[in-house]
Protein backbone atom coordinates (compact mmCIF):
# COMPACT_ATOMS: atom_id res chain seq x y z
CA UNK A 1 0.00 0.00 0.00
CA UNK A 2 1.52 3.55 -0.94
CA UNK A 3 2.10 5.91 1.35
CA UNK A 4 -0.65 8.07 0.46
CA UNK A 5 -2.67 5.59 1.07
CA UNK A 6 -1.79 4.59 4.80
CA UNK A 7 -1.77 8.15 5.85
CA UNK A 8 -5.39 8.46 3.80
CA UNK A 9 -6.10 5.78 6.44
CA UNK A 10 -4.98 7.42 9.55
CA UNK A 11 -6.35 11.44 8.44
CA UNK A 12 -9.62 9.44 7.89
CA UNK A 13 -9.45 7.86 11.62
CA UNK A 14 -8.20 10.75 13.44
CA UNK A 15 -10.87 12.69 11.87
CA UNK A 16 -14.32 10.07 12.19
CA UNK A 17 -13.01 9.68 15.92
CA UNK A 18 -12.72 13.06 15.99
CA UNK A 19 -16.32 13.71 15.14
CA UNK A 20 -17.82 10.50 16.87
CA UNK A 21 -16.13 11.95 20.10
CA UNK A 22 -17.72 15.20 20.27
CA UNK A 23 -21.01 13.78 19.46
CA UNK A 24 -20.72 11.40 21.66
CA UNK A 25 -20.26 14.34 24.31
CA UNK A 26 -23.63 16.00 22.95
CA UNK A 27 -25.20 13.46 22.87
CA UNK A 28 -24.07 12.37 26.37
CA UNK A 29 -26.21 15.80 27.49
CA UNK A 30 -28.87 15.98 25.10
CA UNK A 31 -30.61 12.62 25.20
CA UNK A 32 -32.96 13.15 27.97
CA UNK A 33 -35.91 11.68 26.49
CA UNK A 34 -37.31 9.65 24.01
CA UNK A 35 -38.50 12.32 21.63
CA UNK A 36 -34.94 13.73 21.77
CA UNK A 37 -33.20 10.26 20.42
CA UNK A 38 -35.82 10.49 17.34
CA UNK A 39 -36.60 14.25 16.88
CA UNK A 40 -33.57 16.10 18.89
CA UNK A 41 -35.85 17.66 21.04
CA UNK A 42 -37.67 19.37 18.30
CA UNK A 43 -35.79 22.57 19.09
CA UNK A 44 -33.26 22.75 16.16
CA UNK A 45 -32.99 25.76 14.86
CA UNK A 46 -31.52 27.92 11.79
CA UNK A 47 -27.70 27.40 11.75
CA UNK A 48 -27.99 23.60 12.58
CA UNK A 49 -31.04 23.47 9.84
CA UNK A 50 -29.28 25.11 7.41
CA UNK A 51 -26.37 22.75 8.02
CA UNK A 52 -27.99 19.61 8.28
CA UNK A 53 -30.06 20.20 4.70
CA UNK A 54 -26.37 21.04 3.20
CA UNK A 55 -24.54 17.89 4.91
CA UNK A 56 -27.56 16.02 3.59
CA UNK A 57 -27.46 17.08 -0.04
CA UNK A 58 -23.48 16.73 0.17
CA UNK A 59 -22.70 13.29 0.36
CA UNK A 60 -20.99 11.59 -2.23
CA UNK A 61 -24.43 11.56 -4.30
CA UNK A 62 -23.03 15.40 -4.53
CA UNK A 63 -19.60 14.70 -4.71
CA UNK A 64 -19.38 11.46 -6.92
CA UNK A 65 -22.33 11.29 -9.41
CA UNK A 66 -22.98 14.57 -10.83
CA UNK A 67 -19.19 14.57 -11.74
CA UNK A 68 -19.85 10.77 -13.27
CA UNK A 69 -22.99 12.36 -15.09
CA UNK A 70 -20.58 15.49 -16.49
CA UNK A 71 -17.80 12.98 -17.70
CA UNK A 72 -20.59 10.81 -19.32
CA UNK A 73 -23.01 13.61 -20.87
CA UNK A 74 -21.32 16.97 -20.55
CA UNK A 75 -22.22 19.93 -19.06
CA UNK A 76 -26.00 20.50 -19.78
CA UNK A 77 -26.32 17.21 -17.35
CA UNK A 78 -23.78 18.75 -15.24
CA UNK A 79 -26.32 22.05 -14.62
CA UNK A 80 -29.52 19.77 -14.35
CA UNK A 81 -28.03 17.90 -11.69
CA UNK A 82 -27.41 21.52 -9.88
CA UNK A 83 -30.77 22.40 -10.12
CA UNK A 84 -32.28 19.21 -9.28
CA UNK A 85 -30.52 19.14 -5.88
CA UNK A 86 -31.10 22.65 -5.07
CA UNK A 87 -35.18 22.58 -6.69
CA UNK A 88 -36.03 19.96 -4.20
CA UNK A 89 -35.52 21.67 -1.48
CA UNK A 90 -37.16 24.54 -3.42
CA UNK A 91 -40.10 21.76 -3.85
CA UNK A 92 -40.39 20.50 0.03
CA UNK A 93 -40.64 24.13 0.88
CA UNK A 94 -44.50 24.11 0.63
CA UNK A 95 -45.15 20.24 1.99
CA UNK A 96 -42.83 21.08 5.03
CA UNK A 97 -45.42 24.08 5.79
CA UNK A 98 -48.12 21.40 5.47
CA UNK A 99 -46.27 18.79 7.29
CA UNK A 100 -45.67 21.10 10.46
CA UNK A 101 -49.10 22.43 10.19
CA UNK A 102 -51.33 19.30 10.32
CA UNK A 103 -48.43 17.08 11.91
CA UNK A 104 -46.92 18.99 15.07
CA UNK A 105 -46.18 16.09 17.22
CA UNK A 106 -45.17 13.57 14.00
CA UNK A 107 -41.87 11.25 13.99
CA UNK A 108 -41.48 9.44 10.65
CA UNK A 109 -43.86 9.55 7.41
CA UNK A 110 -44.91 5.91 7.97
CA UNK A 111 -47.44 7.20 10.76
CA UNK A 112 -48.19 9.54 8.77
CA UNK A 113 -49.20 7.09 6.11
CA UNK A 114 -50.77 4.68 8.12
CA UNK A 115 -53.07 7.40 9.52
CA UNK A 116 -53.97 9.39 6.47
CA UNK A 117 -54.27 5.90 4.16
CA UNK A 118 -54.54 2.83 6.42
CA UNK A 119 -52.19 0.11 6.25
CA UNK A 120 -51.82 -1.04 2.62
CA UNK A 121 -50.27 2.11 1.91
CA UNK A 122 -48.59 2.07 5.15
CA UNK A 123 -46.29 -1.06 3.66
CA UNK A 124 -45.73 0.55 0.46
CA UNK A 125 -44.83 3.86 2.35
CA UNK A 126 -42.45 1.43 4.60
CA UNK A 127 -41.37 -0.09 1.63
CA UNK A 128 -39.91 3.10 -0.33
CA UNK A 129 -38.51 4.67 2.58
CA UNK A 130 -36.55 1.90 3.25
CA UNK A 131 -35.75 0.75 -0.15
CA UNK A 132 -34.52 4.87 -0.21
CA UNK A 133 -32.50 4.61 2.91
CA UNK A 134 -30.89 1.49 2.12
CA UNK A 135 -29.43 2.44 -1.20
CA UNK A 136 -28.56 6.12 -0.12
CA UNK A 137 -26.76 4.62 2.73
CA UNK A 138 -24.98 1.97 0.41
CA UNK A 139 -24.02 4.75 -2.42
CA UNK A 140 -22.57 6.90 0.64
CA UNK A 141 -20.02 4.08 1.68
CA UNK A 142 -19.41 2.92 -1.71
CA UNK A 143 -18.32 6.63 -2.58
CA UNK A 144 -15.91 6.73 0.38
CA UNK A 145 -14.96 2.83 -0.34
CA UNK A 146 -13.91 3.49 -4.22
CA UNK A 147 -12.39 6.41 -3.31
CA UNK A 148 -9.85 4.61 -0.61
CA UNK A 149 -9.38 1.95 -3.23
CA UNK A 150 -8.95 4.43 -6.31
CA UNK A 151 -6.82 6.72 -4.98
CA UNK A 152 -4.80 5.44 -2.08
CA UNK A 153 -4.98 1.64 -3.05
CA UNK A 154 -6.37 0.99 0.04
CA UNK A 155 -8.92 -2.08 -0.06
CA UNK A 156 -12.46 -1.07 -0.33
CA UNK A 157 -13.89 -3.26 2.81
CA UNK A 158 -11.14 -1.37 4.22
CA UNK A 159 -12.43 1.76 3.15
CA UNK A 160 -15.77 1.38 3.64
CA UNK A 161 -14.99 0.11 7.15
CA UNK A 162 -13.32 3.25 8.09
CA UNK A 163 -16.44 5.48 7.51
CA UNK A 164 -19.21 2.58 7.98
CA UNK A 165 -18.15 1.97 11.69
CA UNK A 166 -17.85 5.32 13.56
CA UNK A 167 -21.25 6.77 12.09
CA UNK A 168 -22.25 3.60 13.06
CA UNK A 169 -20.84 4.34 16.77
CA UNK A 170 -22.53 7.95 16.84
CA UNK A 171 -25.78 7.07 15.42
CA UNK A 172 -26.70 4.20 17.43
CA UNK A 173 -25.62 5.94 20.57
CA UNK A 174 -27.18 9.96 19.40
CA UNK A 175 -29.62 9.37 17.04
CA UNK A 176 -31.02 11.62 14.92
CA UNK A 177 -29.58 14.48 17.71
CA UNK A 178 -25.87 13.18 16.85
CA UNK A 179 -26.67 13.28 13.05
CA UNK A 180 -27.62 16.96 13.14
CA UNK A 181 -25.13 18.03 15.39
CA UNK A 182 -22.45 15.79 12.82
CA UNK A 183 -23.86 17.52 10.08
CA UNK A 184 -23.17 21.49 11.63
CA UNK A 185 -19.39 19.84 12.07
CA UNK A 186 -19.34 18.64 8.29
CA UNK A 187 -20.62 21.32 6.56
CA UNK A 188 -18.87 23.44 7.81
CA UNK A 189 -15.57 22.03 6.91
CA UNK A 190 -17.09 20.97 3.98
CA UNK A 191 -17.62 24.26 2.58
CA UNK A 192 -14.00 25.75 2.62
CA UNK A 193 -12.27 22.39 1.58
CA UNK A 194 -13.82 22.18 -1.18
CA UNK A 195 -13.07 25.90 -2.83
CA UNK A 196 -9.51 25.83 -1.77
CA UNK A 197 -8.72 22.18 -3.43
CA UNK A 198 -11.37 23.44 -6.17
CA UNK A 199 -9.10 26.78 -6.73
CA UNK A 200 -6.03 24.73 -6.97
CA UNK A 201 -7.46 22.43 -9.18
CA UNK A 202 -8.56 25.32 -11.58
CA UNK A 203 -5.30 27.27 -10.92
CA UNK A 204 -3.09 23.54 -12.45
CA UNK A 205 -5.51 22.84 -15.16
CA UNK A 206 -4.94 26.00 -16.73
CA UNK A 207 -8.30 27.37 -15.66
CA UNK A 208 -11.86 27.16 -17.15
CA UNK A 209 -10.96 28.67 -20.70
CA UNK A 210 -8.25 25.43 -20.88
CA UNK A 211 -10.96 23.41 -19.51
CA UNK A 212 -13.19 24.24 -22.19
CA UNK A 213 -10.99 23.74 -24.71
CA UNK A 214 -10.35 20.42 -23.61
CA UNK A 215 -13.78 19.57 -23.75
CA UNK A 216 -14.25 20.92 -27.24
CA UNK A 217 -11.37 18.61 -28.07
CA UNK A 218 -12.23 15.48 -27.02
CA UNK A 219 -16.34 15.55 -26.80
CA UNK A 220 -17.33 18.79 -28.43
CA UNK A 221 -20.84 17.62 -28.51
CA UNK A 222 -20.77 18.02 -24.39
CA UNK A 223 -20.79 21.30 -25.09
CA UNK A 224 -24.22 21.40 -27.01
CA UNK A 225 -27.16 23.01 -24.89
CA UNK A 226 -29.57 20.82 -26.30
CA UNK A 227 -27.55 17.77 -26.48
CA UNK A 228 -30.54 14.90 -26.48
CA UNK A 229 -28.68 12.76 -23.80
CA UNK A 230 -27.77 15.45 -21.50
CA UNK A 231 -31.31 17.23 -21.75
CA UNK A 232 -33.01 14.10 -21.35
CA UNK A 233 -30.56 13.23 -18.09
CA UNK A 234 -30.93 16.85 -16.58
CA UNK A 235 -35.18 16.54 -16.69
CA UNK A 236 -34.85 13.19 -15.21
CA UNK A 237 -32.70 13.78 -12.33
CA UNK A 238 -35.08 17.28 -11.43
CA UNK A 239 -38.02 14.66 -10.98
CA UNK A 240 -35.75 12.05 -9.35
CA UNK A 241 -34.33 14.09 -7.11
CA UNK A 242 -37.64 15.87 -6.48
CA UNK A 243 -39.46 12.97 -6.10
CA UNK A 244 -36.98 11.55 -3.53
CA UNK A 245 -36.68 14.26 -1.78
CA UNK A 246 -40.27 14.85 -1.24
CA UNK A 247 -40.46 11.39 0.32
CA UNK A 248 -37.61 11.13 1.85
CA UNK A 249 -37.77 10.08 6.08
CA UNK A 250 -34.58 12.26 6.76
CA UNK A 251 -36.15 15.69 5.29
CA UNK A 252 -39.39 14.51 7.22
CA UNK A 253 -37.56 13.80 10.50
CA UNK A 254 -36.25 17.27 10.17
CA UNK A 255 -39.18 19.04 10.25
CA UNK A 256 -40.48 18.09 13.18
CA UNK A 257 -37.16 18.03 14.85
CA UNK A 258 -37.54 21.95 13.88
CA UNK A 259 -38.13 24.59 16.18
CA UNK A 260 -40.82 26.00 14.04
CA UNK A 261 -41.99 26.42 10.29
CA UNK A 262 -39.79 29.30 9.97
CA UNK A 263 -36.31 27.69 10.87
CA UNK A 264 -37.16 24.77 8.40
CA UNK A 265 -37.66 27.80 5.63
CA UNK A 266 -35.27 29.21 6.39
CA UNK A 267 -32.88 26.31 6.56
CA UNK A 268 -34.59 25.61 2.65
CA UNK A 269 -34.16 28.35 0.92
CA UNK A 270 -30.30 29.02 1.97
CA UNK A 271 -29.42 25.26 1.32
CA UNK A 272 -31.17 25.34 -1.87
CA UNK A 273 -28.96 28.41 -2.68
CA UNK A 274 -25.96 26.96 -1.09
CA UNK A 275 -26.12 23.58 -2.40
CA UNK A 276 -26.04 24.84 -6.25
CA UNK A 277 -22.66 25.82 -6.33
CA UNK A 278 -21.24 23.25 -4.46
CA UNK A 279 -22.60 20.48 -7.08
CA UNK A 280 -21.37 22.33 -10.04
CA UNK A 281 -17.75 22.77 -8.91
CA UNK A 282 -18.01 19.10 -7.41
CA UNK A 283 -18.83 18.46 -11.17
CA UNK A 284 -16.72 20.38 -12.74
CA UNK A 285 -13.81 18.02 -12.08
CA UNK A 286 -16.29 15.43 -14.36
CA UNK A 287 -15.45 17.89 -16.48
CA UNK A 288 -12.10 18.19 -16.53
CA UNK A 289 -11.39 14.39 -16.90
CA UNK A 290 -13.14 14.95 -20.60
CA UNK A 291 -10.70 17.74 -20.85
CA UNK A 292 -7.59 15.53 -20.64
CA UNK A 293 -9.14 12.84 -22.49
CA UNK A 294 -9.11 10.64 -18.75
CA UNK A 295 -10.14 6.85 -18.92
CA UNK A 296 -11.69 5.83 -15.60
CA UNK A 297 -11.68 2.49 -14.04
CA UNK A 298 -15.42 2.58 -12.20
CA UNK A 299 -17.73 5.25 -13.58
CA UNK A 300 -18.40 6.72 -10.21
CA UNK A 301 -14.72 7.66 -9.49
CA UNK A 302 -14.62 10.77 -12.04
CA UNK A 303 -14.11 13.19 -9.75
CA UNK A 304 -11.48 11.66 -7.23
CA UNK A 305 -9.72 10.44 -9.31
CA UNK A 306 -9.24 14.06 -11.66
CA UNK A 307 -8.91 15.30 -8.25
CA UNK A 308 -6.18 13.30 -7.18
CA UNK A 309 -4.43 13.75 -10.83
CA UNK A 310 -4.61 17.83 -10.71
CA UNK A 311 -4.15 18.52 -6.60
CA UNK A 312 -0.49 18.45 -4.62
CA UNK A 313 -1.04 15.22 -2.45
CA UNK A 314 -1.66 17.70 0.72
CA UNK A 315 -4.74 19.31 -1.16
CA UNK A 316 -5.45 15.70 -3.01
CA UNK A 317 -5.56 14.85 1.02
CA UNK A 318 -7.99 17.54 1.68
CA UNK A 319 -10.40 16.45 -0.79
CA UNK A 320 -9.81 12.86 0.72
CA UNK A 321 -11.14 14.54 3.81
CA UNK A 322 -14.42 15.80 1.79
CA UNK A 323 -15.02 12.67 0.65
CA UNK A 324 -15.14 11.03 4.37
CA UNK A 325 -16.70 13.99 5.82
CA UNK A 326 -19.86 13.93 2.69
CA UNK A 327 -20.15 10.03 3.13
CA UNK A 328 -20.48 10.33 6.76
CA UNK A 329 -22.55 12.44 7.18
CA UNK A 330 -25.33 11.32 4.69
CA UNK A 331 -24.85 7.84 5.88
CA UNK A 332 -25.80 9.25 9.52
CA UNK A 333 -28.74 10.86 8.18
CA UNK A 334 -30.06 7.66 6.54
CA UNK A 335 -29.28 5.59 9.34
CA UNK A 336 -31.03 7.99 11.82
CA UNK A 337 -33.66 8.01 9.20
CA UNK A 338 -34.09 4.02 9.68
CA UNK A 339 -33.92 3.93 12.89
CA UNK A 340 -37.09 5.92 13.59
CA UNK A 341 -38.63 3.68 11.14
CA UNK A 342 -37.75 0.52 12.46
CA UNK A 343 -38.54 1.18 16.01
CA UNK A 344 -41.73 3.67 15.55
CA UNK A 345 -43.09 1.89 12.46
CA UNK A 346 -42.17 -1.55 11.89
CA UNK A 347 -41.76 -2.45 15.82
CA UNK A 348 -44.54 -0.85 16.95
CA UNK A 349 -46.89 -2.16 14.63
CA UNK A 350 -46.04 -5.50 16.71
CA UNK A 351 -46.16 -3.93 19.80
CA UNK A 352 -48.07 -1.50 20.07
CA UNK A 353 -47.73 -0.14 23.64
CA UNK A 354 -43.53 -0.32 23.41
CA UNK A 355 -42.63 1.79 25.86
CA UNK A 356 -40.27 5.04 24.83
CA UNK A 357 -37.03 3.75 26.40
CA UNK A 358 -37.73 0.09 24.85
CA UNK A 359 -38.30 2.12 21.51
CA UNK A 360 -34.81 3.93 21.62
CA UNK A 361 -33.26 0.57 22.11
CA UNK A 362 -34.96 -0.91 19.41
CA UNK A 363 -33.98 2.12 17.03
CA UNK A 364 -30.47 1.37 18.06
CA UNK A 365 -30.15 -2.55 16.90
CA UNK A 366 -31.84 -1.59 13.93
CA UNK A 367 -29.18 1.00 13.39
CA UNK A 368 -26.42 -1.23 14.01
CA UNK A 369 -28.49 -4.07 11.66
CA UNK A 370 -29.43 -1.80 8.73
CA UNK A 371 -25.71 -0.56 8.80
CA UNK A 372 -23.82 -3.80 9.00
CA UNK A 373 -26.31 -4.92 5.55
CA UNK A 374 -25.56 -1.75 3.38
CA UNK A 375 -21.30 -2.53 4.22
CA UNK A 376 -21.99 -5.85 3.08
CA UNK A 377 -23.57 -4.18 0.00
CA UNK A 378 -21.07 -1.78 -0.59
CA UNK A 379 -18.27 -4.36 -0.52
CA UNK A 380 -19.12 -5.13 -4.12
CA UNK A 381 -19.18 -1.27 -4.94
CA UNK A 382 -22.24 -1.19 -7.66
CA UNK A 383 -22.30 2.20 -9.88
CA UNK A 384 -23.39 4.83 -7.17
CA UNK A 385 -25.65 6.49 -9.58
CA UNK A 386 -27.19 2.88 -10.40
CA UNK A 387 -28.29 2.63 -6.86
CA UNK A 388 -29.73 6.57 -6.32
CA UNK A 389 -31.50 6.11 -9.44
CA UNK A 390 -32.90 2.75 -8.72
CA UNK A 391 -34.35 4.59 -5.05
CA UNK A 392 -35.79 7.73 -7.13
CA UNK A 393 -37.59 5.84 -9.36
CA UNK A 394 -39.09 3.78 -6.27
CA UNK A 395 -39.95 6.80 -4.65
CA UNK A 396 -40.68 8.76 -8.08
CA UNK A 397 -44.02 6.08 -8.10
CA UNK A 398 -45.43 7.08 -4.63
CA UNK A 399 -44.33 10.72 -4.37
CA UNK A 400 -47.82 12.08 -5.70
CA UNK A 401 -50.08 9.83 -3.86
CA UNK A 402 -48.05 10.30 -0.22
CA UNK A 403 -47.65 14.18 -0.60
CA UNK A 404 -51.53 15.05 -2.45
CA UNK A 405 -53.23 13.20 0.30
CA UNK A 406 -51.60 16.02 2.71
CA UNK A 407 -53.54 18.84 0.51
CA UNK A 408 -56.83 16.78 -0.70
CA UNK A 409 -59.07 15.22 1.76
CA UNK A 410 -60.18 13.16 -1.31
CA UNK A 411 -57.90 10.35 -2.02
CA UNK A 412 -58.69 7.32 -0.56
CA UNK A 413 -55.72 4.90 0.48
CA UNK A 414 -56.99 2.31 -1.57
CA UNK A 415 -55.89 4.09 -4.79
CA UNK A 416 -53.14 5.53 -3.47
CA UNK A 417 -51.23 2.17 -2.98
CA UNK A 418 -52.89 0.66 -6.40
CA UNK A 419 -51.28 4.08 -8.00
CA UNK A 420 -47.97 3.48 -6.20
CA UNK A 421 -47.63 -0.16 -7.33
CA UNK A 422 -48.72 0.25 -10.88
CA UNK A 423 -46.13 2.89 -10.94
CA UNK A 424 -43.45 1.02 -9.69
CA UNK A 425 -44.45 -2.37 -11.64
CA UNK A 426 -44.66 0.13 -15.21
CA UNK A 427 -42.13 2.44 -14.10
CA UNK A 428 -39.16 -0.51 -13.16
CA UNK A 429 -38.86 -1.75 -16.77
CA UNK A 430 -38.48 1.11 -18.70
CA UNK A 431 -36.04 1.85 -16.19
CA UNK A 432 -34.02 -1.69 -16.58
CA UNK A 433 -34.19 -0.97 -20.35
CA UNK A 434 -32.35 2.17 -19.98
CA UNK A 435 -35.41 4.46 -20.68
CA UNK A 436 -34.50 6.75 -18.22
CA UNK A 437 -36.63 9.66 -18.87
CA UNK A 438 -39.66 7.32 -19.73
CA UNK A 439 -39.65 5.48 -16.67
CA UNK A 440 -39.52 8.15 -14.25
CA UNK A 441 -42.51 10.20 -16.35
CA UNK A 442 -44.38 6.75 -16.69
CA UNK A 443 -44.01 6.49 -12.85
CA UNK A 444 -45.58 9.89 -11.92
CA UNK A 445 -48.12 10.06 -14.23
CA UNK A 446 -49.45 6.88 -13.94
CA UNK A 447 -49.61 7.08 -10.12
CA UNK A 448 -51.14 10.36 -10.52
CA UNK A 449 -53.57 9.19 -12.95
CA UNK A 450 -54.80 6.65 -10.84
CA UNK A 451 -55.27 8.42 -7.76
CA UNK A 452 -56.86 11.57 -9.10
CA UNK A 453 -59.51 9.58 -11.60
CA UNK A 454 -60.12 7.61 -8.08
CA UNK A 455 -60.52 11.14 -6.02
CA UNK A 456 -63.44 12.37 -8.82
CA UNK A 457 -65.25 8.72 -8.16
CA UNK A 458 -65.32 8.18 -5.21
CA UNK A 459 -63.86 10.70 -3.06
CA UNK A 460 -62.78 9.51 0.65
CA UNK A 461 -63.51 13.00 2.42
CA UNK A 462 -60.33 12.79 4.84
CA UNK A 463 -60.87 14.51 8.21
CA UNK A 464 -57.21 16.02 8.63
CA UNK A 465 -58.07 16.59 12.55
CA UNK A 466 -57.35 12.66 12.82
CA UNK A 467 -53.62 13.36 11.98
CA UNK A 468 -53.08 15.49 14.85
CA UNK A 469 -55.26 13.22 17.47
CA UNK A 470 -53.44 9.81 16.10
CA UNK A 471 -49.99 11.31 15.86
CA UNK A 472 -48.20 11.94 18.87
CA UNK A 473 -44.58 12.11 20.34
CA UNK A 474 -42.86 9.16 21.71
CA UNK A 475 -42.88 10.48 25.35
CA UNK B 1 -26.82 25.89 -29.60
CA UNK B 2 -23.35 25.80 -27.76
CA UNK B 3 -22.40 26.93 -24.53
CA UNK B 4 -20.26 29.50 -25.42
CA UNK B 5 -16.44 29.62 -23.33
CA UNK B 6 -17.85 32.58 -21.49
CA UNK B 7 -20.44 31.53 -20.18
CA UNK B 8 -18.75 28.60 -18.63
CA UNK B 9 -15.95 30.52 -17.54
CA UNK B 10 -18.87 32.81 -15.70
CA UNK B 11 -20.50 30.26 -14.22
CA UNK B 12 -17.12 28.25 -12.66
CA UNK B 13 -15.88 31.87 -11.08
CA UNK B 14 -19.15 32.33 -9.93
CA UNK B 15 -19.66 29.10 -8.10
CA UNK B 16 -16.50 29.46 -6.82
CA UNK B 17 -17.32 32.56 -5.34
CA UNK B 18 -20.96 31.05 -4.37
CA UNK B 19 -18.69 28.54 -2.16
CA UNK B 20 -17.68 31.77 -0.23
CA UNK B 21 -20.67 33.41 0.42
CA UNK B 22 -22.14 29.92 1.56
CA UNK B 23 -19.22 29.94 4.07
CA UNK B 24 -19.95 33.56 4.99
CA UNK B 25 -23.85 32.11 5.75
CA UNK B 26 -22.77 29.14 7.19
CA UNK B 27 -20.24 31.12 9.98
CA UNK B 28 -22.89 33.57 10.77
CA UNK B 29 -26.04 31.55 11.38
CA UNK B 30 -23.86 29.40 13.46
CA UNK B 31 -22.76 33.10 15.79
CA UNK B 32 -26.06 33.70 15.60
CA UNK B 33 -27.61 30.60 17.10
CA UNK B 34 -24.61 29.96 19.52
CA UNK B 35 -26.98 32.13 21.65
CA UNK B 36 -29.42 29.63 21.80
CA UNK B 37 -28.15 27.74 24.81
CA UNK B 38 -31.13 24.89 24.84
CA UNK B 39 -29.63 23.51 21.53
CA UNK B 40 -26.38 22.88 23.24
Amino acid sequence: MPTFGVLMIILSLTLMGSITWLSYLFSKRKIQSSDSYFTAGRNITTAFMTATFIAYAVGTGLIFSPGEMAYLQGLTSMIGYGLAISLSYIAFLPVSGRIKELIPEGNTIGEYAKVRYGNLMYVVVLFVSIVYMFCLLAANLIGAGIAFNYIGQVPIHIGVLIIGVPVIIYTTYGGLGAAIFTNGLQAILITPMLFITAIIAFKNSGGPVAIYSGIQEHAPEFLNVFNPSGMEFALMIIIAVSAAELLNQALWQRVYSAKDIRVVKKGLLSSSLMTFPMTIIAASFGLMAVAYNMELPHPSIATALMAHHLLPPWASMIFMMIVVLAATSTASDALAGFSSIASLDIIKSFMPNLAPEKAVFVGRISTIVFGVGAMLVAFKAPSILFLLLTADLVAAAAVIPVIAGLFSPNISGSAAAAGTILGILLGLPLFLNNQNLLSFTTAIIVSSAVIFAYAKISPAKFDFNKLKEHIKAVD
Amino acid sequence: MIYSSNFFSILMWVCLIGLIVDFGFQLWYNIVDFKNKSLW
